[in-house]
């Protein structure tokens, strides 16, 4: 009988969600309609590319219409409002991690629930926050940048934005313990206290997940290849939109194999034929899904190196030092990362031919990394002046961090030294500098530089965005570098206890970690009060330069 | 209104989303699946293999593997307070699993789940453990093939006359001490395999991760080289 209560409740449930979604799409359908209207009596032939202009001129920017039209804009204001949402939602169960580490034995959280809570963390933060933030500003800003002509695909990336969130939300419905890589002898096995009961569920959600990012891949490649302006030559066009393409172009090269592994695994919820321990096929998931999962950490990572190239100049009073290495830097960057997915199955068994390629490989991104690092330096090193806006210091904290985290890993990527500090929290550290210092730092700086865009005009506090930065570089110092100390002296990472030998290192990433979220609790505070505030400036920001290109030359959506 | 509260707006959904969301992560799931404490050092021992088949559980002494011949779905008997290693062997290509409830009927609200799913492959072995902790009728079955793979077992009391023997070589009356601690022996069936097949036990890692809530925290951490080589417990 229970079980029909249940089933009764789902039901109605259901009904309401459906009911709201029913009207979600009335409105949407009324505004599709009632904008074809506007835009056919402005003698626009494709209502996208009227909102688009619209969008500029008319200052509609971030509210709830948002969510109706499918304008390349609104998509990435969609995209980059969410990821923002689960960025907060993700770092609360990051907080949660560190203070359930205060004492060497689990007390705040059960063994079950810190799996479950380390795993939400791992996922939403690469899937929902870093990829979505990737997705969303490159929808934001392609359209500036590159001077489409035609933006009229915009129901499938709208489509990809519902599912891309729909998987998200599955993901945390599914309470699933089994880190972000589903690896199968753990993903297919359930716990006590049912960690694990829905693992299906997350990996349906990570399937459409993968689906929204083919989609929005090939609908980006296409507005830059295809729907670019005339104007907008290859050869000189923006830096960030070569790097977004790079991304691109990587994720549809290296998404399929880890999609095809996850129908797999699904599969074998029911019916384990595939990865099966006896067989050794454990050890192929392993390899498909980390074909992806390298391309992964450099997906949201190539674009954030494009908006440092596009702000840097703003804020220097020069131009970039050199266009072509910058570009040669992050194409080098895209085919090397294809080829060094081994290095995290070093200690799986590849072989030691194998270990050997994936290591030097590993070591050849050293140069276009060099390569981008010296280009940032030259940039500022020719620089009359620099401003220290916010912005900028967020931009030179990720150019720090980018060192350390870059040098930390080419040194895990030594055979011998990977042998010692896999998985320990070295491989946490060397992560966490990269991505609180670049993805998410640099995410920071275009957000503050895109404010005034998207609240109609109002100005960022600045006091309050100085403390931000401050305490987002300073408490992500202190847990990464805590974290690459202590791992090189062993200290596992992704359990949920530590000997007592390394409580100094777990407590100063305590501190890093709680420096971090009060940081973020002043970002958010920021944001709001900030919103309150009269109007003050104009809406015009550097990312997003005028677009005088006359719409008369658009070639099937303008005038 | 120009807008101005959208950050607010903003924040309170960050918030609310922030409380659902980790309220969610961390309240333990409700489950149908019951689970068991092993006790290690069981006052009886038995192990019983059956042979899956669609047409009905089968016994492999005295007729051998008949493959859903007579005799299908045994009455199987055991004294209360033993714990059963069960050993279900593949033999038709079709998924099967091995479910037991209290009663004489399939009760899907409580039950535990022994052996959760097996390699449909004909030959592959699983084993799992269960604790007849209670006297009284039970049900087991495969949950795929819930008409025709049901039987009953009887968990009869200590000094019970009526035990009779059936199709299953017992060791009932084996003395105290003598098995291996359970949560050796689960975490052996977890892992190990049998005759190149992999054991997916649900059951015996539930085991596990029952141990160790039911005790000490401080005793999680007593296998030390676990915790120092990456293992989760």
């Amino acid at each position: 009988m229970a079980l029909y209560i249940t089933l009764l409740e789902y039901s109605i449930a259901m009904s309401l969600v459906g009911v709201v979604a029913f009207f979600i799409y009335y409105l949407y359908s009324s505004r599709r309609d009632a904008l074809a209207e506007d835009a056919e009596s402005h003698d626009y032939i494709d209502p996208a590319s009227y909102a688009r202009d619209q969008l500029k001129t008319k200052q509609r920017f971030a509210d709830w219409s948002i969510f109706l039209y499918n304008d390349s804009k609104s998509i990435g204001l969609r995209f980059i409002f969410t990821s923002l949402l689960f960025f907060f939602i993700a770092g609360a169960f990051g907080i949660l991690l560190r203070v359930s580490l205060t004492v060497p034995t689990p007390s705040v959280l059960s063994p079950d629930q810190y799996d479950i809570v380390l795993t939400q963390h791992a996922t939403l933060m690469l899937y929902m926050w870093a990829m979505g933030i990737t997705v969303g500003l490159a929808y934001y800003l392609l359209p500036t940048a590159i001077k489409v002509r035609r933006d009229n695909m915009g129901s499938y990336s709208s489509f990809a934005y519902w599912i891309w969130l729909l998987g998200g939300i599955f993901i945390v419905l599914s309470r699933t313990s089994t880190r972000w890589y589903f690896y199968p002898p753990l993903a297919l096995q359930g716990t006590l206290s049912g960690a694990g009961a829905d693992n299906w569920l997350a990996v349906i959600g990570l399937e459409m997940i993968f689906v929204a990012i083919m989609i929005i891949c090939i609908v980006v490649i296409r507005m830059i290849l295809m729907d670019r302006s005339e104007s907008v030559k290859l050869g000189n066009m923006s830096i960030y939109a070569w790097s977004v393409l790079f991304t691109m172009i990587l994720a549809v090269l290296s998404a399929g194999p880890v999609m095809i592994a996850l129908g797999m695994l699904f599969y074998d919820f029911f019916n384990p034929i595939f990865f099966t321990a006896s067989s050794g096929n454990v050890l192929l998931f392993t390899i498909l899904f980390w074909f992806w999962g390298h391309p992964i950490v450099y997906i949201p990572v190539i674009p954030f190196f494009g908006l440092i190239y596009e702000m840097m100049p703003t804020f220097t009073g020069n131009k970039v030092y050199s266009y072509s290495s910058a570009v040669f830097g992050l194409g080098l960057l895209l085919v090397l990362s294809m080829l060094v997915w081994g290095h995290h199955l070093m200690n799986s068994g590849l072989g030691v031919a194998w270990d050997l390629f994936f290591s030097t490989a590993s070591f050849f991104i050293v140069i276009p990394s060099a390569i981008t690092v010296f280009n940032y330096i030259a940039t500022m090193w020719t620089a009359p002046r620099i401003r220290m806006t916010t912005p900028m210091l967020f931009i030179i904290n990720g150019i720090i961090d980018f060192i350390i985290g870059g040098i930390t890993g080419v040194m895990q990527s030594n055979v011998g030294v990977n042998e010692i500090v896999h998985g320990t929290y070295w491989v946490t550290g060397h992560f966490h500098f990269i991505f609180l210092g670049v993805t998410t730092g640099i995410a920071f700086a275009a957000f503050y530089v895109l404010f005034p865009t998207f609240t109609r005009g109002r100005k960022y506090n600045e006091r309050l965005a100085g403390w931000h930065f401050a305490l987002t570089a300073i408490g992500s110092f202190i847990m990464s570098a805590a974290w690459t100390t202590g791992g090189f002296l062993g200290m596992p990472r992704a359990v949920d206890g530590y000997f007592p030998f390394f409580q100094p290192f777990q407590d100063t990433a305590i501190l890093g970690g709680l420096i971090i979220g009060v940081g973020q609790l002043i970002f958010l505070y920021n944001i709001a009060s900030s919103w309150l505030k009269a109007p003050s400036t104009d809406t015009s920001n550097i990312l997003e330069p005028d677009f005088p290109e006359p719409s008369g030359s658009a070639v099937s959506g303008g005038r | 209104m120009n807008g101005s509260k959208g950050g607010v707006a903003f924040a309170v959904i960050v918030v609310l989303s922030i409380a659902v969301a980790v309220g969610f992560a961390i309240s333990p799931q409700p489950t149908s699946v019951l689970s068991q404490v092993i006790p290690p050092n069981p006052a009886y021992t038995n192990s019983t293999t059956l042979y899956a088949n669609a047409a009905g559980w089968d016994t492999p002494t005295p007729y051998g593997n008949t493959n859903g011949a007579i005799p299908v779905n045994p009455t199987l008997n055991y004294t209360v307070g033993t714990v059963v290693t069960f050993t279900v062997i593949e033999t038709d290509s079709l998924p099967h699993n091995l479910y037991i409830a209290k009663g004489t009927s399939e009760n899907l609200a409580s039950y535990y789940s022994v052996i959760g799913a097996i390699n449909p492959i004909p030959g592959s072995k699983y084993t799992g453990e269960w604790y007849a902790q209670t006297p009284g009728v039970y049900t087991y079955w495969c949950q795929v093939h819930p008409t025709t793979m049901v039987g009953t077992i009887n968990v009869l009391p200590v000094n019970s006359t009526s035990i009779s023997n059936n199709m299953v070589k017992s060791t009932e009356l084996a003395p105290a001490g003598v098995h291996t601690p359970a949560i050796q022996s689960s975490f052996s069936h977890a892992v190990n395999t049998h005759d190149g097949s992999s054991v997916t036990s649900h059951n015996s890692l539930d085991l596990i991760n029952c141990q160790c809530f039911a005790t000490d925290p401080a005793i999680i951490w007593t296998p030390i080289e676990q915790i120092a080589t990456g293992i989760r417990i």
